[in-house]
C-alpha cells in the first residue's frame, strides 16, 4: 500500500513538473508574466522611438513629446525591472520584431515632412496598445504588485496619448500643481468663530470707547461747577 | 459732585475709553491673524536616510495613507493633466500618487500624495486632517505588497498655488514623503483656493522584516 502511494506521490510531482513549468520558473501568473515582459519591450520601444523623435523632428512640439517619453517611460521601466527581478521573470533584452519595423518605417521619413505625422500616427497605435496590455492585466493579473505597477503605468500612458492623440502633436506642461479643493468648507470653518470673536470685540470696545470719549468731551465743554 | 469725585470719575472714564480702544484693537489684531496663512514648521527632510536597506526592491506603490486627526484614504496613482495639474480623483475620500514620483520605501526620492481638501457637496474629507497634524506625528503609507511604511512629519509649509516648489515632483534627492491638500483662502468666484498646505514627513526606521527574508 506504502509502495503505491509514494509511487502515485513520485508521479504526481512529476507531472506536476512537466505541466506547469512557467509557474514554477517564476513567481507570478501567466498573465503577469505576459505584461511585464510587454511593458518592458513597449517602454525600450517609446524610449526609441523618443530619441529618434529628438534627432529627426521637424516641430518643436514632437521633440518635446519625444523627450517626454523617453523621460517617463525611463522611470517606469526602472520600477518593472526591479520588479521583474522581485519576482524572477527574465525581460527580453530588445523591443518585440514587430516594434522595430514601425520604428524602421517612422526612421525612413527622416528629412522630410511626413516624419512628424508618421512619428505620431504610430506613437497614437502604440499607446492604445500599450493601454490594451494594460488594462488586460487589471482585469486577469494575479501578483498585486505586478497589479499595480499596471495601475501605475495607466495614467502615464493615456496622458501620453492625449499628446499624439489624432496623429497631431500637444504639448503639455510638466507635472508642477495641485489643485485640491474646491468646495470652500475648508475657509468657512476658519472664518466663523473668530469672525464672530472679532465682531463682538470691536463693536463692544467701540461702544464703550465711544461712549467714553462723548461723556469727557460733554464734561470738557460745561463749565465748572454745572452737573 | 465734588471736584475730587469728579476727577476721580473722569479718570475712570478715561480709563473705559482706553480699554474700549484696546478691545478694539486687540479684536481686529486676532481676526487678522488667525485669517493669516497657518504657521510654518519644523524643518524640511535632509540628507542621506538608512532607514530602508537602500534596495529599490523594499519599494512599492502607495495604495493607502494614514494618519492622525483622521487622516485614512485609499490612495491611486495618478498624472498630469495637459495644463500640469495633477489629476485627483475628484472624491476626496480618495487620494492621489504622482505616479511618476517614488513609491513607498524607495531608496530616494519624494513620494507625493495629495488629495482634496474638500468638495462642495461632500464638506471637509480625511486630507483636511492635514491641517490638524502636527510637526512631530506619524503618518503609515502602506503599499501594493501591504507592507506598511512609517514616516514622521518634520515640517509643514504653506505656498502659493503657482510658487509650489518643483523639488516635490522629484525621484531623486532624500527620500521623504509629501502630503498636500489646499490651504486658504478660498475665492468664491473662481472655486478655488489660493495655496497649499505641503507635509514633509522623513521615513522612521524600524519596519517589520517581511516573513522569509
Amino acid at each position: 500500500m506504502r509502495r503505491r502511494l509514494v509511487s502515485a506521490a513520485v508521479v504526481a510531482v512529476a507531472l506536476s513538473g512537466i505541466s506547469v513549468p512557467a509557474a514554477f520558473a517564476a513567481g507570478v501568473s501567466g498573465q503577469d508574466e505576459t505584461f511585464l515582459k510587454g511593458a518592458h519591450q513597449g517602454n525600450l520601444a517609446e524610449i526609441a522611438a523618443g530619441e529618434d523623435a529628438s534627432k529627426n523632428a521637424t516641430s518643436a512640439c514632437v521633440k518635446k513629446v519625444g523627450a517626454v517619453l523617453v523621460r517617463d517611460h525611463t522611470k517606469l521601466d526602472a520600477d518593472v525591472k526591479t520588479l521583474a527581478g522581485k519576482v524572477d521573470v527574465t525581460l527580453p533584452a530588445s523591443p518585440t520584431a514587430e516594434q522595430e519595423k514601425e520604428l524602421a518605417a517612422v526612421r525612413a521619413e527622416a528629412g522630410s515632412t511626413a516624419y512628424d505625422t508618421a512619428w505620431l500616427t504610430a506613437q497614437e497605435t502604440a499607446h492604445r496598445k500599450t493601454l490594451a496590455l494594460i488594462d488586460q492585466e487589471l482585469e486577469d493579473g494575479q501578483n498585486a504588485e505586478v497589479v499595480a505597477a499596471a495601475r501605475t503605468a495607466r495614467p502615464v500612458v493615456a496622458m501620453h496619448l492625449e499628446m499624439v492623440r489624432g496623429g497631431t502633436c500637444h504639448e503639455a506642461e510638466d507635472a508642477g500643481t495641485v489643485g485640491a479643493g474646491t468646495g470652500g468648507h475648508l475657509a468657512a470653518a476658519d472664518d466663523s468663530p473668530a469672525t464672530v470673536g472679532m465682531v463682538g470685540t470691536v463693536t463692544g470696545g467701540g461702544l464703550i470707547a465711544a461712549g467714553g470719549a462723548a461723556w469727557l468731551l460733554r464734561t470738557r465743554r460745561r463749565p465748572a461747577g454745572e452737573n | 459732585m465734588t471736584r475730587r469725585r469728579r476727577a476721580a470719575v473722569f479718570l475712570m472714564v478715561c480709563g473705559l475709553t482706553v480699554c474700549g480702544l484696546g478691545a478694539v484693537a486687540a479684536g481686529w489684531l486676532t481676526w487678522s491673524m488667525t485669517r493669516a496663512r497657518p504657521d510654518d514648521a519644523g524643518s524640511l527632510p535632509a540628507g542621506v536616510h538608512r532607514a530602508v536597506s537602500g534596495d529599490a526592491r523594499e519599494a512599492s506603490a502607495p495604495v493607502r495613507v494614514h494618519g492622525p486627526a483622521g487622516l485614512d484614504a485609499a490612495v491611486v496613482p495618478v498624472a498630469a493633466r495637459a495644463d500640469g495639474d495633477l489629476a485627483l480623483p475628484s472624491d476626496p475620500r480618495t487620494g492621489g500618487w504622482w505616479s511618476l514620483g517614488a513609491q513607498a520605501g524607495a531608496p530616494a526620492g519624494t513620494v507625493l500624495i495629495a488629495g482634496h481638501v474638500d468638495s462642495r457637496r461632500g464638506g471637509l474629507g480625511p486630507f483636511a486632517a492635514l491641517h490638524e497634524t502636527p510637526v512631530g506625528a506619524d503618518v503609515t503609507v502602506t503599499g501594493a505588497d501591504a507592507e506598511v511604511r512609517r514616516y514622521r512629519v518634520t515640517a509643514r509649509r504653506t505656498y502659493r498655488r503657482e510658487k509650489l516648489p518643483t523639488d516635490l515632483f522629484a525621484r531623486t534627492g532624500p527620500h521623504r514623503l509629501a502630503l498636500l491638500t489646499c490651504a486658504g483662502p478660498y475665492d468664491r468666484g473662481s472655486g478655488r483656493y489660493a495655496r497649499n498646505l505641503v507635509l514633509y514627513a522623513a521615513p522612521r526606521p524600524g519596519r517589520l522584516p517581511r516573513p522569509g527574508h
